[in-house]
């Protein structure tokens, strides 16, 4: 793997999630340069520290918007799930998240009883809701 | 009655390996690699009344024979795909658990095999191949630790412990 070119590092990070994508920034220095190299890396290196990369869910602090759980279901797989409710607490307690952010492209696809869950859970001041406006019509 | 039917034969392309392998291939079944594509067009190498064996065949400088071959296997197998769009394969949800199931017994093979594929997909432009070689790595990545991707695809962990220490406080709350 490390003996691919960065680029075709790249089109294989394409089909990670961003959990993945950052686990395999930590393999090996040649990878985490792979992964630096491509587009899936925040270009600053201090927002990049912010992250913490779940799955398709992640959390961002930026400073002009606070910390908020973005949650994005076009892919969206049930293991991530799992693992965001596994460890929902200590990532909350971490982060001191007080807003969720949903975005969704296809409706159908989200997991409401998980939405239900993590709502119950966690006790977000703020919740917002994306529908591309395409999506919102069919339904 | 009898009537007389003109029989055409496909019209055949050679291809050279790096290690001077040759390979005769159908036109209709190379046509899925744009490389090679381009260069029958640029080269006028469409002349029907050119036969193969004066025809010039066209070298391959970063492919091995071994390799060629599974590429021509796997042209073949995919002869009859529809052409694909990328704009529209930009737009698709990005999944890997729709590898065909041929194509997943296909690229069953060595990692290093494996890797020659991507190396040969890519530089003969084959999408199709890339995507699903791609696709087959990235799903033996998923749902890994650092420490079981270096053991899968031997990998020796270069970071200083420092370092390693440091990216694992940076993704402290990523970790179970």
């Amino acid at each position: 793997l490390e003996e691919l070119p960065a680029e075709l590092v790249s089109l294989v990070l394409h089909h990670l999630d961003n959990r993945d994508r950052l686990t395999l920034r930590m393999s090996s220095r040649t990878l985490e340069s792979a992964v630096a190299k491509s587009h899936f890396r925040n270009e600053s290196s201090d927002a990049d520290k912010c992250f913490a990369l779940i799955g398709t869910c992640f959390v961002s602090c930026f400073q002009h918007c606070g910390p908020q759980l973005l949650m994005s279901f076009s892919y969206f797989e049930e293991l991530r799930q799992s693992q965001l409710l596994q460890f929902r607490r200590r990532l909350f307690k971490t982060a001191s998240i007080d807003t969720l952010r949903i975005s969704w492209v296809n409706f159908n696809k989200v997991p409401l009883d998980f939405i239900n869950q993590l709502l119950e859970d966690c006790n977000f001041r703020h919740v917002h809701v994306e529908i591309s406006q395409k999506h919102y019509n069919e339904r | 009655f009898l009537f007389p039917i003109k029989m055409t034969s496909p019209r055949m392309i050679k291809l050279t390996s790096n290690d001077d392998k040759t390979f005769e291939v159908e036109r209709d079944v190379i046509k899925q690699s744009v490389t090679v594509n381009t260069l029958i067009t640029d080269l006028n190498m469409d002349d029907e009344d050119v036969s193969v064996e004066n025809q010039m065949a066209i070298p391959l400088p970063n492919v091995d024979a071994a390799t060629l071959e599974m590429v021509i296997t796997w042209c073949k197998q995919h002869r009859e795909d529809p052409p694909r769009n990328e704009e529209e394969e930009e737009k698709k949800e990005k999944r890997t658990d729709d590898i065909p199931e041929w194509d997943k017994t296909f690229l069953d093979v060595e990692q290093s095999v494996l890797f020659a594929l991507i190396l040969a997909a890519n530089y003969m432009d084959i999408k199709g191949l890339l995507d699903n070689c791609c696709k087959t790595v990235a799903n033996m990545i998923k749902g890994k630790t650092p420490d079981e991707i270096r053991k899968h695809f031997n990998i020796k962990n270069d970071f200083t412990p420092e370092e390693e220490e440091q990216i694992r406080k940076e993704n402290a709350w990523c970790e179970d």
